[in-house]
């Protein structure tokens, strides 16, 4: 019993730190997306937009996953 | 003295350029060195400048990361050798997965993001250093070719001979004031450029037909 509650204490625990590192990384993906913008807009090369595509995309795939892990652990 | 304007056209390239161009280095500018690249602009580009060089670091300098990546990567496969991993809910160790791809993405993205964007160029009119440092700093430098005093490079260890790439450090005539050159000596110092002896061809080139032009009075 005693173990158990140990166990369920650190899950708590840890969860909760996976949560909000998660979630500081989601804001950290949208600095990104913004920088992303002003890298471009200082040297514009025909791909830039390849690169604001993947900012995006992993901003949105933060996100969902976040969303994810705050709403089920 | 009537001032006269004379744009550099195709036909007035450097003669390095012209041969870069010719032996295919005008192609994508993803490149570590790309001559006349297509459809490239940068922020306070003059109505008629030109672009004639687009650097940056040699690809090859993106290995530690990549290797990097490659090895964490596998990580999470050796989790439950771990005690404190062990010991909480499988659900928890799914987020732990789920944060740590997430973070190796964002380390990538950011390394993807600087290395593509510190670039260096070279213009008909000016030399241009662009550095992003981290997420939220950059550090823009320009000066004239008429003000370039000194142009030399340096290939320093064995990945810098075997892949031909090396540091550019370009001298000016003024004092340089500038974050970026605490580490690097001068504030143009184009970091890891590949075709280092052709980069210093091509700005030695454009500072003769700065000086030939300013003897002939013409400014601009």
């Amino acid at each position: 019993m005693e173990n158990l509650i140990q166990a369920l204490s650190l899950s708590l625990v840890v969860g909760l730190l996976v949560k909000v590192s998660l979630v500081l990384l989601t804001l950290l993906s949208l600095v990104t997306v913004r920088q992303a913008g002003l890298m471009d807009r200082v040297v514009s090369v025909p791909i830039g937009n390849w690169f604001k595509r993947i900012a995006w995309g992993f901003f949105w795939t933060c996100l969902v996953l976040t969303t994810g892990v705050i709403l089920i652990v | 003295m009537p001032e006269v304007y004379t744009k550099k056209s195709a036909d007035n390239l450097v003669e390095t350029v012209k041969k870069l161009v010719d032996e295919g280095f005008s192609g994508p500018p993803w490149r570590s060195l790309t001559a006349c690249p297509p459809k490239t602009k940068f922020e306070a580009q003059h109505e008629k400048e030109e672009i004639l060089l687009l650097m940056r670091r040699h690809p090859i300098t993106n290995l530690w990361w990549m290797a990097l990546i490659a090895m964490l990567v596998g990580v999470p496969l050796f989790w439950n050798e771990f005690p404190l991993v062990t010991n909480v809910s499988g659900s928890v160790q799914l987020a732990l997965v789920v944060f740590w791809y997430l973070g190796l993405a964002f380390f990538a993205i950011q390394n993807l993001l600087l290395w593509f964007y510190n670039v260096y160029i070279v213009t008909d009119e000016r030399i241009i250093d662009v550095d992003f440092f981290g997420l939220l700093y950059k550090n823009v430098n320009a000066t004239q070719i008429r003000k370039i005093e000194d142009v030399n490079y340096s290939q320093v260890g064995m990945m810098s001979s075997v892949f031909n790439f090396g540091n550019v450090v370009i001298q000016t005539a003024a004092e340089q004031r500038s974050d970026d050159t605490s580490e690097e000596g001068s504030a143009f110092t184009f970091g890891a450029v590949s075709n280092p002896d052709q980069v210093v061809k091509v700005i030695s080139e454009l500072m003769e037909q700065e000086e030939k032009e300013e003897y002939e009075g013409r400014t601009r």
